[in-house]
């Protein structure tokens, strides 16, 4: 019985790291499905982020939800530089070409990030410290409200936005078609840019919400964090974005019940269980839980 | 109101089209005929600023375009429905309409719809479905009442017989008809189908492997014996792989008095 509770207690824990990298695998999806680009810098970008937050909390003592937007915002600015100078004049280069295009932009945004905040380990305040209420032997922490809550609220709004505004309906219909979508007068580019922007920045959210409960921010804290999205993207398909909600989740739950599991050597392999489970469930879904098993014909 | 005048492109090393010469005057259905490879989607995509030409001009309505950006040549009114229809699989019929509306500022496109509805009724009870999952009949359809929505002045209409029943053509070619003389709408038909585009244009030009090869009036073209070798069918030809479509296209010269009766250039008319 004592037991069943530390399980449940985890998969709740599980729960709120798994909307996170939701929320992380909802910006690469987003991304992959206007520009056909597996962004592999989005480590790197949400790590600038969450340093221009972690800058905002402490020299400029904003408090945290200011330091949230200023790190949304920076990321925006950042996706939409990314598209238009590297990845644009790329554009029609192979899609292997534009991967490392992002690896090379993973590798400058380091670096910048390397000489202004330096390379150690900065420590991470966070406001929101303890619980919210306990059910039991449960304890919903404010943390864990706060995620939910906010990947609820971010990925309702942004499913909503594609599916009832002008720009949204047009960047699904970039994602199919984009000679159709020229022909109709969207600007193709301008949609992509958009969706480098609004990916980095839901990536950033992700990032800023995540790291106090990490140790705190340095310069490749957050690739795990990407792999862990990336995963979920996969797992969810990689072209459906409920699918990367629903991989996000999953990661998050099974890699917490992991670490509850009382032997220790399992604890410490824990993510390399959890990678072991992806590849077996892509085994017998090789398009992921909710991917597309074939292309719609026009 | 649009003139293309020298215009070579090329895919690479490879030339698509030679020295292109032609004019769509205000009003008119202009019909481009060719059978497959001659280069009719090249030219369309080619003033639909998807192309770039390496040599020659492209002016509508004496503004050059041949550089232009494609939102800004849909803006113009130059408007597209491409070859193969082109839909948002995925979208719903609606989703596909409003997006035809992309750049109308004004956002009442209700009576656009009504009227796209007005000619293509089944459209109205699927509004809900994904376009990939309408019949190929429906999805030419909403490919044109997308392209209506925006709006055009001079629709550029790609194949759009392709792959489809012959009642179903004939029906597409009266409401294209219908455009132009109660709209006003001017229209240029890249077509296989030499019967039923004749039927309805004012104009045509033959594109032959990248070359304009004739142009004439459609009874000057049914005259023509080339013409009637090539595609009124007393010849059959049939090359790689749309001999489906253009079994459906040819159809013994008895037929041409029926078409006739259709014909507007004067000169057709007994
Ligand atoms: N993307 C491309 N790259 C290289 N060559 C191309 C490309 N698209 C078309 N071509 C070539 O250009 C020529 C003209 O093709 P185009 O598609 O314009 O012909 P079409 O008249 O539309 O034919 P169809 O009736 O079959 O649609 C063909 O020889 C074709 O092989
Ligand atoms: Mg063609």
């Amino acid at each position: 019985m004592e037991n069943l509770w530390l399980y449940l207690q985890f998969a709740i824990n599980g729960i709120a790291n798994g909307c996170l990298y939701a929320l992380m695998a909802l910006g690469m999806v987003l991304i992959f499905k206007t520009t056909d680009v597996v962004n592999f810098a989005q480590a790197d970008m949400t790590m600038l982020s969450t340093f221009v937050a972690y800058t905002a909390l402490t020299s400029w003592k904003w408090p945290f939800a200011g330091a949230l937007v200023a790190a949304i915002i920076a990321a925006f600015i950042v996706g939409l530089i990314v598209e238009r100078f590297a990845l644009r004049p790329a554009q029609n280069a192979p899609v292997i070409s534009l991967l490392i295009t992002t690896l090379g932009v993973a590798l400058i945004i380091n670096a910048v990030a390397g000489g202004i905040w330096g390379y150690q380990t900065l420590p991470f305040e966070y406001p929101l410290k303890g619980r919210l209420f306990s059910i039991g032997n449960l304890s919903f922490t404010k943390h864990n409200a706060l995620t939910v809550v906010v990947a609820l609220v971010l990925s309702l709004g942004f499913f909503a936005f594609l599916k009832f505004t002008k720009i949204g309906i047009a960047m699904r219909a970039t994602a199919q078609n984009k000679l159709a979508a020229r022909l109709m007068g969207i600007n193709v580019d301008r949609i992509s840019m958009l969706c480098w922007g609004i990916g980095a920045a839901i990536g950033a959210v992700a990032g800023v919400i995540i790291t106090p409960t990490i140790t705190g921010i340095n310069l490749n804290v957050m690739v795990s964090v990407m792999l862990k999205g990336f995963a979920a993207a996969v797992l969810g398909g990689f072209t459906s974005l409920p699918g990367a909600l629903v991989g996000g989740l999953l990661i998050g739950v099974i890699e917490n019940l992991f670490i509850a599991i009382p032997v220790d050597w399992v604890g410490q392999f824990r993510e390399t269980f959890v990678f072991a489970l992806i590849i077996l469930i892509l085994t017998v879904r090789p398009h992921g839980l909710l991917g597309e098993t074939a292309h719609r014909g026009t | 109101m649009l003139r293309l005048e020298d215009v070579d492109i090329s895919y690479g090393p490879i030339p698509a089209l030679k020295e292109i010469s032609l004019a769509i005057p205000q009003g008119q259905v202009v019909a481009l005929l060719g059978p497959n490879g001659a280069g009719k989607t090249t030219l369309l995509r080619t003033i639909s600023g998807i192309l770039r030409p390496q040599k020659g001009t492209i002016s509508f309505e004496g503004r050059r375009i041949e550089r232009a950006r494609t939102d800004k040549i849909v803006s113009a009114g130059i408007v597209q429905v491409p070859e193969g229809r082109q839909l948002f699989a995925d979208l719903s019929v609606l989703e596909n309409l409003r997006m035809g509306g992309f750049l109308r500022k004004d956002c009442d496109l209700q009576k656009d719809f009504d009227q796209v509805f007005s000619y293509f009724p089944v459209l109205r009870d699927r509004l809900s479905q994904a376009a990939g999952t309408l019949s190929g009949g429906e999805m030419q359809m909403l490919a044109i009442g997308r392209a209506l929505v925006a709006r055009p002045r001079l629709l550029l209409l790609d194949e759009p017989s392709l792959g489809l029943a012959p009642v179903i053509v004939q029906k597409l070619f009266t409401v294209i008809k219908d455009l132009n003389q109660r709209q006003g709408l001017t229209v240029l038909l890249a077509e296989q189908n030499a019967h039923l585009s004749l039927g309805i244009s004012h104009y045509a030009y033959v594109l032959e492997t990248g070359k304009l090869a004739l142009s004439g009036t459609p009874g000057e073209l049914r005259r023509n014996e080339a013409v009637q070798q090539l595609y009124l069918g007393t010849k059959t030809v049939v090359s790689h792989n749309k001999d489906r479509q253009i079994a459906a296209s040819i159809r013994p010269l008895a037929n041409v008095e029926e078409v006739r009766g259709e014909d507007r250039s004067d000169e057709d008319t007994h």
